[in-house]
């Protein structure tokens, strides 16, 4: 290799260097996933939309609907099949579940009767987004 | 001038002083201050008179309004058959109006939906789309009544969720 093709070979190494370094930096920033949890002892179902939905399997949920007359349901079913569920009419569950959107984490208790007893709407920029 | 001959013309005039001063103390209040003083008090005393026959006058009014209020609260409609007995109208207005026959209906169909479902232990798909229009049928609190019974049997393990997504 002569002296000119070692200096190209050079500065292409670096330009490739620079842009690797470039891409590091523009996705910096602490990101994670969550799969759906569900723990049917504690009465607790966790889980991000967007890692749900991004799962590999065809199992994983986890949600809240809200029905025109103020009905809420959430539900969640993890990697293993289990499934969670509740319900209330409780407005301020309402206020916390038309807080979701694609990129939530959300956390939710139920009691023995199938009643919401809690719902945690987390909208960090740590969860992944969802995609289609 | 000599401080003996200042000492004499100082002393008359200390003297005068004195008495002008001792005078004005000891004649008392004028007879002016009296008849003003007299006067004021028997104004205060018109004054407290007044107030009293207000205040009592204040309250007979309040009793009145007290008593037709009652009156105003407890009568009753044109056709109400229970004339003697009183009608909390508060109470009344926050209470939600009774399920219709028809909404009944419909949340036995979705107690039975779920009972039929609870002997093979499995909900199905056809199960979802069976309930989804008994569910709109529904008042609201019917709709949360079946879905927490619903939402029971799912995390007791009761029923297995055969369908790809949720159950309703």
């Amino acid at each position: 290799m002569n002296r000119r093709a070692a200096v190209y070979a050079m500065g292409g190494g670096l330009t490739a260097l620079a842009g690797l370094l470039l891409v590091t930096v523009s996705h910096a920033g602490k990101k994670t996933t969550q799969a759906v949890t569900v723990d049917a002892a504690q009465r607790y179902a966790s889980g991000s939309l967007a890692s749900a939905r991004a799962t590999a399997d065809t199992t994983q949920y986890i949600g809240c609907l809200i029905l025109s007359s103020g009905t809420i349901s959430c539900q969640a079913r993890n990697a293993a099949g289990t499934a969670a569920s509740c319900s209330t009419t409780d407005a301020g569950f309402r206020a916390a579940a038309q807080s979701i959107n694609g990129d939530s984490r959300i956390l939710f208790n139920w009691d023995s009767s199938g009643n919401c007893t809690s719902l945690t709407v987390e909208n960090y920029s740590l969860w992944a987004p969802k995609v289609p | 001038m000599e401080r003996s001959s200042l000492i004499w013309v100082a002393l008359p005039l200390l003297a005068a002083a004195s008495g002008f001063l001792g005078g004005y103390y000891a004649r008392g209040p004028s007879t002016e201050l009296v008849e003003a003083v007299e006067t004021q008090s028997m104004q205060l005393s018109a004054f407290r008179k007044e107030l009293s026959q207000l205040q009592s006058r204040q309250r007979v009014e309040l009793a009145a309004f007290e008593a037709f209020k009652q009156i105003a609260t407890s009568r009753p409609g044109p056709n109400d058959s229970s004339a003697t007995a009183p009608q909390p109208a508060a109470s009344a207005a926050a209470e939600p109006e009774p399920p219709s026959p028809e909404s009944e209906e419909a949340l036995e169909r979705g107690r039975a939906l779920i009972d039929e479902a609870l002997r093979t232990g499995q909900w199905s798909e056809a199960n979802v789309l069976a309930l989804r229009p008994i569910v709109q049928e529904l008042d609201a609190e019917q709709q949360h009544e079946l879905l927490a019974e619903l939402s029971r049997h799912i995390n007791d393990s009761k029923l297995k969720l055969e369908g790809l997504g949720p159950p309703f």
